[in-house]
């Protein structure tokens, strides 16, 4: 089973913490340090680092796919049909739509 | 010339995953005001400078893009005149009620072979908030945002480019203004315009049906495209490129995207068309040019993301 943990948030409810933590990306040797109050994405784009691709950042078009295969992260509304509900269960994520609460191991994906 | 027949993009319907995210978006940065919120949710608004109820609807979902496009029509002469040739042509004619949306008479409704849906109507009412129409000031209110004038054109993304085109200027009376042209003659890009603007609908080739491009909105001239992208970068709002130009229609322009992901556009500029003015036509070679004057070359994201 894969150690992805997704803290779903209520709304209202504080979900963004400044802690930083660290991302790795599988089959490369970085550790890129997130703050947990900037998306997976935003936080790339402003390393100026390009392993994701970089589409609208607002959970609708789908471009920034990627797995998480362990860690703890929580999720900002995205559109369904670009993440499943059961692609949800198994780590899926928009990295636009992806804050870390932990450290995060994950999987870049062809889309 | 008189403007006859369809006389300009009335409204869009766009969804948007976030109803609260959207109204901080599309009412303080860009600038529209709200008109009102039906009982389903759908939040009804418009530009300062436009007379009608409304011009952009938002409805909550959890998929981005576009509902619907709408276009005025000058009568209901030439609505009734619209849905038999639409007929005639063998394409499918919904009817949506008055006040399916308020303030909005009867609609007649299509889906275009690229898989948008395309509304038609005669009637809406004027909003209390339009433009003063005696001794008039400029506004009512001081306009806010990035002070969008109106919202003005779609470009949308289908694979059946050619089945569209046939239907907006066989049926629908629109021109092509201008187009980017493989050398085998395969259009990949289509400017329609039914008025004297450069552009009221535009469609790129794309292998997925029914997406959205971008909706755009105009404002006053070029330093309102410096104080918008002032705007976005104050609110961190999603840039995708500009300000710039483009060949095609000559617009000054920036391009963004709303919270849920779909592109915005404010422009200014482009030029006047008249019935009889030959279609402007870019080749393969030249279309970075085509797309961003400036730059001269296309960028990935402004033409493969949509929603």
């Amino acid at each position: 089973m894969a150690g992805h943990k997704n803290i779903f948030f209520k709304k209202n409810m504080t979900r963004h913490t400044k802690k930083e933590f660290r991302i790795f990306i599988e089959g490369h040797d970085d550790q890129i340090p997130c703050p947990g109050d900037k998306s997976v994405l935003k936080n790339m784009e402003m390393r100026g680092l390009t392993h994701i691709a970089v589409g609208c950042r607002g959970g609708g078009c789908g471009v920034c796919k990627v797995r998480v295969i362990s860690g703890a992260y929580t999720i900002s509304k995205m559109a369904v049909g670009k993440v499943t509900k059961e692609e949800r269960k198994l780590g899926y994520a928009l990295a636009c739509c992806l804050y870390t609460r932990g450290d995060l191991k994950i999987r870049l994906i062809q889309i | 010339m008189a403007l006859t027949g369809v006389l300009r993009p009335g409204f869009a319907q766009v969804r948007v995953l976030s109803m609260e995210d959207a109204l901080v978006h599309y009412r303080d940065r860009i600038g529209l005001n709200v008109v009102s919120t039906g009982d389903d949710g759908r939040v009804y608004m418009k530009a300062y400078d436009e007379f009608d109820h409304h011009s952009i609807v938002l409805r909550e979902c959890d998929e981005a893009g576009l509902d619907m496009m709408a276009f005025k029509v000058e009568n209901e002469i030439a609505l009734k005149e619209y849905e038999e040739k639409l007929l005639k042509e063998g394409i499918a004619v919904d009817h949506i009620a008055i006040g399916e949306q308020p303030g909005v008479g009867r609609r007649i409704s299509f889906v275009a072979p690229t898989g948008h849906r395309f509304d038609l109507y005669a009637e809406m009412e004027l909003s209390t908030k339009g433009p003063l129409v005696k001794n008039p000031d400029l506004w009512r209110t001081e306009p806010k945002g990035m002070k969008a004038l109106r919202f003005d054109h779609c470009l949308l993304y289908g694979s059946d480019v050619d089945g569209t085109k046939k239907i907006f200027e066989d049926i629908l009376g629109f021109t092509m203004t201008e187009c980017i042209k493989e050398e085998d003659g395969t259009l990949i890009a289509i400017f329609l315009s039914c008025g004297n603007k450069a552009h009221d609908l535009a469609l790129v080739r794309h292998e997925e049906d029914n997406k959205l491009h971008h909706v755009s909105f105009l404002v006053e001239d070029w330093t309102s495209i410096r104080d918008a992208a002032d705007i976005i970068t104050r609110y961190d709002i999603s840039r995708d490129i500009g300000p710039t130009r483009h060949g095609i229609t000559r617009g000054q322009t920036i391009y963004f995207f709303d919270p849920s992901g779909n592109r915005n556009e404010v422009f200014s500029g482009g030029y006047s068309f008249y019935p009889g003015d030959p279609t402007r036509v870019w080749e393969m070679p030249n279309v970075g040019k085509a797309i961003f004057y400036y730059e001269q070359q296309l960028n990935d994201r402004f033409m493969n993301v949509v929603t």
